[in-house]
């Protein structure tokens, strides 16, 4: 496996020719220190000052330069302290044994020492290859969809297993497609897809194949403990196919497990979250429905029974009646246009994506037009504006913030009594951008209600059926608010009966003041 | 209003909206003329030559903005007012940059759709010279000696406030895009934070209660429009 070639390549590699060099300069270190010292410590010690030097290579470099540091050692010991002095003749036949054994010694010292050091090598390389498939796992459990961790195990396994890596995953329809690939463009040719859909849809991988052959690569299945395949992971080097050695098995069947346990846990989660769905949006039905009787058959009912009351008995009515009749006509056709722009808007917001339109907005403009589209639903409220003098334009879109303060007026003046004030105030907050509030004085939201009131559908109260709207009207105001960078908040008032809807928007939103005189 | 009932062509693939348009603007004494697609407005326009276009955007056949790019192209400068839906602000927009004079907001009401229809026709018939004096009640100007008059009293205006109020009195009851009076009164390349800037400023001064506009009223999201 990679980590063998590794430590191979280090037991060589390191050798040459770096490795002699020392083993050289080992013998000539030798060869000093033994002449300092031969005085001291008598001819007989010597040598063991060139065993020494012949262990350290071998330890260090291996069998090559420790033979030639033994070798070397061999010749500078009988040079220059063999009698006779300065000549490589060996006259003492035990000075001849000492130099045999000299070369024995070094050969086992290096190779002892060399064993020893590729198991250092190889604890060393798993240690690094176990930290590199910890980073795998956690990497990939950490994807959140299909292509980041096709991308994911692409980069890991190329990493691993130093091969160009291909991942291969069926898409909605079953059809198998390289979803990633570890060099970028790398792809697979019409012919070799066409050869792996096919094997793929035979159930030849499901029912058990290791392993296939096409053109330059060899394929592999990401299977599932239960048995069946997930996907297919290409291996290739170079252009070359390269089989797996069996060291390299055991670590590319983690690998695969990994990434098989990973799509799966993606596939589950993905059948939770559309059960979750199914049951939400099935509960959205039917609150939408029932909105959708109520809030379209009161108003319909009104207009139908003014309508005929004005063409079928004409004479009943005197003018100041049928002015009455006329004027619930217009009211009710308004109140189910106000209905229909909600749904709209709903339906809007659900499908994502609103397009801004973000332009340096006067605020107190946007709060003009929506008292103005307000017309007589507010018509019996006082209605007070209380904004800073000096607040400056807003980057946001005109028509969603007008929405917004049209829908929280809407709901203030069906909770709050005929008569009683309804204030809109705009404040800057020092560098932390700026909050609208919509004050009313109604009876307040009951307690424990004041996140939920955003909710769709949410109404506060039971008797709320009763009051004209489509319970959805919040829940655009928080999901506009948030399109535009900002959040809406609900509170009691604490100083009388009444609540608060409050809207802040981040100092990002202030637009760049600019010079108040004529430009250019 | 003349004698001859002016013909109007009303472009609108809904029925029920064609038939309402038909009665209502027929009582007030216009001759309607009708069309459900846009190739059907083509022709009748060639044909009948009518002197105001109600058009619908959403046209079986084609976009209704591809209706006036033809119209236009043309060189037919009859007044084209759409009838347009709430949330569709740049559709506006667009229309208006064709060369649409005014738009109506579905569901509209049908006072303000024919004073959108008059003040079309205004314009048509004064293309070469507008009165000198504008009065809409509160405001009074007079173009001719830059004087500006809110109940009764006398208003200073700078340059620009005054650039600005020309603007809209010369096309008063139109709706005029940020764009095209920005384009007017800096060119082409201002920032319509000056516009917004200059326009609160303006309200301070003609209007009772700026922050309830009466005068210079607010198109959210498209522009501004003079109550003529």
């Amino acid at each position: 496996m990679r980590l063998e070639r590794e430590s191979s390549v280090k037991a060589g590699g390191h050798s040459e020719p770096l490795g002699y060099v020392w083993g050289l300069a080992a013998v000539a270190l030798a060869l000093g220190v033994a002449g300092l010292l031969e005085p001291l410590a008598g001819l007989e010690n010597v040598d063991l000052v060139f065993v020494t030097a012949v262990v350290a290579i071998a330890v260090r470099f291996g069998l090559g330069p420790s033979l030639i540091a033994a070798i070397g050692s061999v010749l500078a010991y009988n040079f220059f302290f063999i009698h006779p002095p300065f000549s490589l003749e060996v006259a003492d036949p035990k000075h001849f044994a000492a130099l045999i054994f000299f070369l024995v010694f070094a050969v086992i010292t290096s190779n002892l020492a060399a064993r020893v050091r590729v198991q250092a090598l190889a604890a060393q390389e798993q240690a690094r290859s176990i930290q590199a498939l910890y980073d795998f796992s956690r990497r990939i459990a950490a994807v959140a969809d299909r292509g980041e961790l096709a991308s994911s195990t692409a980069a890991g396994m190329a990493k691993l297993l130093g091969r160009d890596v291909l991942v291969l995953l069926p898409d909605e329809h079953g059809t198998l497609q390289v979803t990633a690939a570890s060099l970028p463009g790398d792809e697979l040719d019409e012919f070799e897809l066409g050869a792996l859909r096919a094997s793929w849809t035979t159930g030849d991988w499901a029912a058990g194949r290791n392993a296939m052959r096409v053109g330059p690569r060899l394929f592999y299945p990401l299977r599932r403990d239960q048995g069946g395949a997930l996907g297919l992971v290409a291996l290739s080097r170079e252009s070359m196919r390269e089989p797996l050695l069996p060291g390299e098995e055991p670590m590319f069947g983690a690998l695969t497990d990994q990434v098989a346990s990973a799509l799966e846990r993606l596939r589950l989660g993905h059948e939770r979250d559309a059960a979750r769905l199914a049951v939400e949006s099935e509960r959205l039905r039917t609150a939408l429905l029932s909105s959708l009787s109520h809030d379209l058959k009161t108003p319909l009912a009104t207009i139908t029974g003014a309508i005929t009351a004005l063409r079928q008995t004409p004479d009943l009515y005197d003018d100041e009646s049928r002015d009455e009749l006329t004027t619930m006509i217009q009211d009710e056709a308004e109140r189910m246009t106000r209905f229909v722009t909600n749904l709209l808007d709903m339906t809007r917001l659900e499908a994502g994506g609103i397009p801004l339109t973000l332009d340096p907005i006067d605020i107190g403009e946007v709060i003009a037009t929506a008292l103005q589209r307000m017309g007589s639903a507010l018509a019996e409220h006082r209605v007070a504006v209380e904004l800073d003098p000096d607040l400056p334009l807003l980057n946001l879109d005109a028509v969603l913030l007008e929405q917004v303060l049209v829908n929280l007026l809407d709901n203030a003046s069906k909770y709050a009594p005929p008569g009683s004030t309804v204030t809109i105030s705009g404040q800057r907050r020092k560098g932390r951008g700026i909050a609208l509030a919509v004050t009313d004085e109604g009876p307040g939201l009951p307690a424990g209600s004041l996140e939920r009131v955003f909710d769709k559908f949410y109404r506060a109260r039971q008797g709320d059926r009763q009051r004209a709207g489509t319970g959805l009207g919040l829940a655009i105001c928080r999901g506009f608010v948030e399109a535009l960078g900002g959040s809406v908040t609900a509170v009691n008032r604490q100083d009388r009966p009444g609540a608060v809807f409050t809207i802040s928007f981040p100092q990002e939103v202030l637009a760049a003041s600019f010079d108040h005189e004529e430009p250019r | 209003m003349s004698a001859v009932a002016l013909p109007i062509l009303v472009v609108e693939d809904e029925p029920s909206l064609r038939r309402l348009l038909r009665t209502s603007l027929s009582a007030v004494g216009y001759r309607v003329l009708e069309a459900g697609t846009g190739r059907a407005a083509m022709e009748s326009l060639a044909r009948d030559a009518p002197d105001v276009v109600l058009l619908d955007l959403g046209l079986p056949d084609m976009d209704g903005l591809e209706v006036i790019r033809r119209v236009r192209a043309r060189g037919t400068r009859t007044p084209i007012i759409v009838l347009s839906s709430r949330g569709d602000e740049r559709g506006k927009i667009q229309a208006l940059d064709l060369g649409a004079d005014d738009y109506v907001t579905k569901p509209f009401g049908m006072g303000e759709l024919v004073a959108r229809i008059r003040t079309a026709l205004r314009h048509r018939l004064q293309q070469d010279g507008a009165p000198a004096v504008f009065s809409n009640g509160d405001l009074t100007v007079d173009l001719t000696r830059r004087l500006v008059t809110v109940r009764g009293q006398e208003v200073k205006l700078s340059n620009k406030e005054w650039d600005i109020l020309k603007l809209l009195v010369v096309h008063a009851g139109k709706v005029l895009t940020h764009r095209m009076i920005m384009e007017q009164v800096w060119g082409p390349t201002a920032d319509v934070q000056y516009l917004r800037i200059y326009v609160r400023q303006l309200r301070q001064k003609i209007e009772e209660h700026p922050d309830r506009p009466q005068s210079i009223l607010t198109e959210t999201g498209v522009g501004y429009r003079l109550r003529a």
